[in-house]
């Protein structure tokens, strides 16, 4: 890390195409539509009318291709993990996970031979969301946090403006 | 971009002179000498597509994240591996040489109506040409049956 580089990553020209772009993809997070178990139904709830998640741009999309957040909602079997980490692998990027749920954040009270102990081990977790289920205010907080994450990153990191600029 | 149909020299509007009776008959002829600057705007507008969507390609190749690797190039059937006849990746398409036949005689005819409305002024040379192109269409059409275009494999 130069100091030349970082002082070309900190120009005005890149904060406020962060800026902009950063705005962009916290304001319509689109997960995908993908529960696993229980924590789906909360996840369901959370997005009908009552909680109605659309008002914070977080629409669900029945493709990864669509999609930008992955809530893994419930407990991963040890034969359902590489089928996560695919849809996981078949979105475009950035992308961002939210594990929901104490399963999917360590297994839980499944601590057996068949259960994957925490959705961490497999693919790269943003945010994690406790409760047994937990309820949908805790998912929306989850993604107001994962919001305020994304505001904090930088934009253009693995673009090639960004390799132009330096290593 | 609109072709000059075969219009024989034999017809009656002079060259050069009168642009207003070839369009009277619904025909841009290409005898007027203002036909050049006339199609000069859709050249720009040709141009003006091509520069923006290749500007566009070049921004967002600048600006968007890119890292395919082979799991995310995967056809996508909800994380299984893909079954079926797509499984291969690439799969026949009968319709397609099919499709592609239609269109060729689809063209042909749309070049018959307005040739069947002029057929009186432009004479016996613009008559026997339509039949030259007819030919030409026909003997594309033969070849692609010998090869067995038509034929359906299952």
């Amino acid at each position: 890390m130069g100091g030349v580089n970082n002082a070309i990553r900190d120009s005005v020209l890149f904060t406020t195409a962060d800026n902009v772009i950063n705005w962009g993809r916290r304001s319509a997070l689109w997960p995908e539509t993908f529960g696993i178990a229980c924590c789906a139904i909360e996840m369901i709830s959370a997005g009908c009318s009552r909680y109605d998640l659309d008002r914070f741009g977080v629409v669900f999309r029945p493709s990864p291709r669509q999609s930008d957040v992955m809530i893994i909602a419930g407990t991963i079997t040890r034969k359902f993990a590489p089928v996560v980490r695919r849809l996981y692998d078949q979105m475009p990027e950035p992308r961002w996970v939210i594990a929901m749920g104490t399963c999917a954040i360590s297994g839980g009270v499944y601590n057996t031979y068949a259960v994957v102990q925490g959705a961490e081990t497999f693919v790269p977790v943003d945010v994690h969301v406790p409760g047994c289920p937990p309820r949908p205010e805790a998912l929306m907080h989850g993604f107001l946090l994962l919001q305020e994450k994304i505001k904090k990153s930088r934009a253009l990191a693995g673009t090639a403006l960004d390799r132009v600029a330096g290593p | 971009m609109p072709k000059p149909l075969p219009l024989a020299p034999a017809s009656p509007v002079p060259k050069g002179v009168d642009c207003g009776l070839s369009k009277a008959h619904g025909v841009l002829s290409g005898q007027c000498d203002m036909t050049g600057m006339e199609f000069l705007p859709v050249l720009f507008m040709v141009a003006g597509i091509v520069l923006v969507a290749v500007a566009t390609l070049f921004v967002s190749s600048l600006l968007r994240p890119s890292n395919p690797y082979p799991a995310k190039n995967m056809p996508y059937e909800c994380g299984m591996d893909p079954a079926g006849e797509a499984a291969g990746g690439r799969f026949r398409v009968q319709f397609f040489i099919l499709a592609i036949l239609f269109v060729i005689f689809d063209v042909e005819t749309m070049f018959l109506f307005p040739w069947a409305v002029v057929l009186k002024e432009i004479g016996l040379v613009g008559y026997v040409e339509m039949f030259v192109f007819m030919l030409l269409l026909l003997v594309g059409f033969a070849y692609a049956w010998l090869k067995g275009a038509l034929e359906w494999e299952v």
